[in-house]
């Protein structure tokens, strides 16, 4: 998959699993890597930046926390704002994924 | 055994280098690094395997940084905050401030470094400027490429410039590489007229039609085709033009020439002859007026001749296909053959070898070493002076200036002054060059054409020096820690030290060198204009002799001969001192199956007496004997030495050919002059034949009382007025024509003596600053041994011990390179001085005195400074 696609859909796939509930960077990462069936393969060159970015935004928030192992971790939650930034970027994607379905489906010709 | 926590910790530490990297941001990304590491471990890996792998995932710590520091930039691209930027504008006034500043803080150094380039840059431009006129002569022509001259070789392998006049018309006719010829006889001399107007011309030059076809000097009117197509037509210079025509236009308008004795008719106008042309006429017409029998000699090498090829032909195999055509045309066993030489180089290689070319080379070696020996001493004085400004370096460091900075600040201020220097030698280029035109006899423009070339070189030159002498300071300086820099008293490294001593060697040996040269050409020149020639040429006026005053020259001569002050009067054919030709002498008993080649001239009695030449055997020409009109002839010690044994007194000789009338050739010798130089002193003595043939005699010589030289001029030109009242009357003093013939030693001499003495001042600026940071370097040193006992006379003695090395070493190169060139510059003469050994510690003794007073001063100053004040502040 190409750098730009994978960088366009970082900001809602974080927003999505954040949506689940708090979580941390390597979670994020391997949580991603599952769902994409291993296709999608971030690094934390990129996903760190993204996470800062966004908080930087106000679209989540961290805070760090002691884990069972008792070790420090950062954990990031959405924000209202976030949860806001999610529906427009949901409908934005959806949109999208309209045209191609339309475009790709031979029973529904397209208009013009 | 691994420890996992050490090598985090260790990995970590990688990361606080990063400047982006804050440490939020290095917990965050390590908490991260545990947890994969976790992950490896659950999945079997040790932890050893887990840690590595987890890193090579995590990627360099670079590239996170940068990532890192793009989230928290608006601008894509943009320095981070860590960097100093490139250029600060608020800081270019400080820059320029503190380098004013560090120049007013050494005045006298700062003016003696920027001059002391600018000198070398400014030597170098004027040197370079004579350089490439040399080089740029006869390049005008537009088929140069195709020009050639026509030169001749002697079986031993000598060769020389001129042919005979029958070979070019027969290389045209009968070769097709050949397309056009020209024979030119520069010399041709003729009373002018146009009306009233007269004038004494002596630079008419003859030649063929095809001259101004190959040679394209630029026509003003008239056509290069048909300038000289009828024999009497006459092309003119512009200065010329004007001398008889003012503004007219004076083509197609008549000059008349006294000889031939015929009008001419002027069919062009030529463009004044640029300096840098080797041909050089006021006036052309055909070379057929000298005379059509002279024209068809085989045997008489006069002419200069040069002819056109066919683009594209080898010359060297032209070469080979005409080597036989004088055997072909004269006999078989003549041992002259003809070659061509490429036009261009007739000037720098004159007679096929090299002439003038060597003192291009000359000078251009020593205009780069002038100008390397001020690039090296603006680079070691520069050097000097930067090092005393640690402090500022480390004061801009500690208040956050990046090493680029200082880097670009130092080399900008060092390439400012490096071009300040080429500037002013650029601007005072044009000042001196009259004095310079003055001193090397030239008249040279600085800019001319192509002058992209020098100013390359000087820009070039100011760029290299600029960076070299700014890289200390800006690459040395801004690589030491803040402590280093910010510590009493820092001194710099020795580094380079041993480069620096061998710059300064050269510096020396050049300018000892020099030293040498000038004072041997000097002691030449003064032993040249000082020799005995075998005849005297003191108070000899001389006058040319036009065809009415030789028509009339016994009244002539018997009226000088009742003026008290005349001592002598005679003539001849020539000058003692520039007599060209040669003819073929052949005698019973000649041991070579060809006739000899002998010099000679045609003379009239009471020639020996003026000269006073002692005749050493037999008797001198005299108007009492009729066959000394015909068949007498005296030969020199030399030439009777050639002729064989027995009484030379009566012998018979026969001249091979010539020009003179065929009853002329059988000659008996009838008496002996001594031994003298007919030529200049670079020839030797040759077997020389006198012998009087009235027809030729174009000089008259007339020796003066040495205190009535001023009552004999005016009666020597009354004389030649009423004589030849068509005439115009002008002399000249036989020692200036002589010392004519040593123009360019004296010259090169002058040059010599203005380049060495500005080598050594610009090596004397060297060894100052040298000198000064030595010292510098060993104050404390020196501080010690004075607070332990040392006088001051002991601690010079000490520093000065370092210098004397180095000139020891120095002044065996100089001799040696000097030893060389100057057995080889003296060889070119037949008489010199000798190379006296004295010269050489002279030449030293003086460079010596420059090396003491120079390191001297900076040494006293060193050895007699406080101690205290070097050692307080450790």
């Amino acid at each position: 998959m190409s750098k730009t696609l994978i960088a366009a859909t970082a900001k809602p796939m974080v927003l999505s699993l954040l949506l689940k509930g708090e979580s941390y960077g390597y979670r994020i990462l391997m949580e991603v890597t599952e769902l994409s069936g291993g296709t999608i393969d971030w690094s934390e060159a990129l996903l760190y930046p993204v996470l800062h970015r966004m908080e930087k935004d106000g679209l989540i928030r961290a805070r760090w926390r002691m884990t069972e192992e008792n070790r420090m971790r950062k954990y990031y939650f959405l924000t209202d704002a976030g949860r806001r930034e999610l529906e427009v970027e949901k409908q934005h994607w959806l949109r999208i994924h309209g045209a191609f379905v339309k475009l790709w489906n031979p029973a529904e010709p397209v208009e013009g | 055994m691994f420890d996992l926590e050490k090598a985090i910790a260790d990995w970590r530490k990688t990361l606080i280098s990063n400047p982006s990297l804050e440490p939020g941001f290095i917990a965050e990304i390590e908490s991260h690094l545990r947890d994969r590491i976790d992950g490896f471990i659950a999945r079997g890996r040790t932890p050893e395997q887990a840690f590595g792998e987890s890193i090579k995932v995590l990627g360099e710590s670079g590239i996170i940084g940068s990532e890192f520091h793009k989230v928290y930039t608006s601008r894509r691209g943009s320095r981070p905050s860590w960097q100093a930027p490139r250029f600060v504008p608020g800081l270019a006034w400080n820059y320029f401030r503190t380098a004013t500043r560090a120049i007013r803080r050494n005045k006298s150094f700062s003016t003696i470094n920027i001059a002391g380039l600018g000198l070398g840059m400014l030597c170098f431009l004027l040197i370079m400027a004579w350089v490439r006129n040399e080089l740029s002569f006869d390049h005008f022509h537009v088929n140069r490429k195709d020009l050639y001259m026509i030169l001749s070789q002697a079986p031993e392998g000598r060769s020389w410039s001129t042919t005979t006049y029958a070979l070019p018309p027969v290389l045209d006719a009968e070769y097709p590489e050949v397309t056009d010829f020209a024979r030119v006889w520069p010399w041709h001399v003729s009373l002018v007229k146009n009306g009233n107007i007269r004038f004494q011309e002596d630079a008419i030059t003859l030649t063929d039609p095809g001259f101004f076809r190959m040679f394209t000097f630029p026509f003003v009117r008239g056509n290069p085709e048909t300038a000289l197509q009828e024999r009497n037509s006459l092309v003119l210079t512009e200065d010329a033009a004007r001398r008889y025509f003012g503004a007219e236009n004076p083509v197609g308008k008549t000059l008349f020439l006294a000889e031939p004795g015929l009008d001419f008719q002027v069919t062009a106008v030529v463009k004044n002859v640029p300096q840098n042309s080797s041909l050089r006429f006021d006036m052309v017409t055909r070379v057929e007026w000298l005379g059509e029998d002279r024209l068809a000699r085989w045997g008489e090498f006069v002419a200069y001749a040069y002819v056109r090829l066919r683009p594209g032909v080898a010359v060297e195999d032209f070469n080979k296909k005409i080597s036989g055509i004088f055997q072909e045309h004269i006999n078989q066993t003549y041992p002259v053959k003809p070659f061509l030489q490429p036009f261009s180089e007739s000037y720098l290689y004159r007679d096929g070898r090299p002439g003038n070319i060597r003192r291009v080379v000359l000078f251009s070696s020593i205009a780069v070493l002038i100008l390397l020996m001020a690039c090296v001493n603006f680079l070691n004085l520069s050097t000097i002076q930067s090092a005393q400004r640690t402090r500022e370096v480390g004061l801009r460091k500690s208040i956050g200036a990046g090493r680029g900075q200082i880097i670009r600040q130092f080399l900008g201020e060092s390439l400012s002054t490096s071009f300040l220097a080429m500037a002013l030698a650029v601007g005072a280029a044009p000042l001196l060059l009259p004095s310079f035109n003055r001193l090397a006899g030239t008249n040279l423009v600085l800019f001319g054409p192509n002058i992209g070339g020098l100013i390359f070189l000087l820009v070039l030159a100011a760029l290299v020096v600029g960076l070299a002498a700014g890289s200390y300071p800006a690459f040395y300086l801004s690589s030491l820690k803040l402590v280093q820099l910010v510590r009493h008293r820092f001194t710099p490294a020795a580094g380079g030290g041993a480069f620096r001593k061998i710059l300064i060697i050269i510096q020396f040996s050049t300018s000892v060198a020099l030293i040498l040269c000038a004072i041997i050409i000097a002691r030449q020149l003064r032993f040249l204009r000082a020799f005995d020639l075998g005849f005297n040429r003191d108070q000899i006026v001389t006058v040319y002799c036009n065809p009415q005053l030789l028509s009339r020259f016994d009244s002539f001569k018997e009226q000088l001969r009742g003026h008290p002050g005349v001592l002598q009067v005679t003539r001849a054919a020539q000058r003692p001192l520039d007599v060209g030709q040669t003819i073929g002498v052949d005698w019973d008993g000649n041991p070579d199956p060809q006739p000899a080649r002998i010099g000679y001239t045609m003379i009239d009695v009471d020639f020996f007496e003026t000269f006073e030449m002692p005749i050493v055997r037999g008797r001198s020409l005299s108007a009492a004997f009729p066959q000394d009109e015909t068949e007498s002839c005296i030969v020199n010690e030399a030439a009777a030495r050639m002729f064989g044994g027995g009484d030379p007194i009566g012998r018979m000789l026969y001249w091979s050919q010539g020009a003179i009338d065929p009853n002329l050739r059988n000659v008996r010798i009838v008496g002996v002059v001594k031994d003298f130089y007919d030529r200049s002193l670079r020839e030797g003595i040759r077997p020389f034949m006198f012998r009087k043939y009235v027809p030729w005699l174009q000089f008259a010589f007339i020796k003066v009382d040495k205190n009535r030289i001023s009552e004999v001029l005016p009666a020597v030109r009354e004389a030649f007025e009423k004589f030849s009242p068509e005439y115009i009357f002008s002399y000249e003093f036989l020692d200036d024509a002589f010392n004519r013939q040593y123009r360019n030693e004296t010259q090169q001499g002058r040059l010599f003596n203005v380049f060495s003495l500005l080598a050594i001042v610009i090596a004397a600026l060297g060894l100052f600053g040298l000198a000064g940071f030595t010292a510098q370097k060993r104050t404390k040193e020196i501080s010690i041994r004075k607070v332990l006992g040392a006088s001051v006379s002991e601690l010079v003695v000490l520093l000065a011990k370092e210098y004397l090395v180095w000139i020891a070493v120095a002044n065996a190169a100089a001799w040696t390179v000097a030893f060389f060139f100057l057995r080889q510059w003296l060889n070119q003469f037949a008489e010199s001085v000798e190379l006296d050994p004295l010269v050489f510690p002279l030449a030293s003794l003086a460079m010596l005195v420059v090396v003491l007073s120079v390191a001297g001063f900076q040494t006293v100053r060193a050895a007699r400074a406080n101690p205290a004040d070097a050692l307080r502040v450790d």
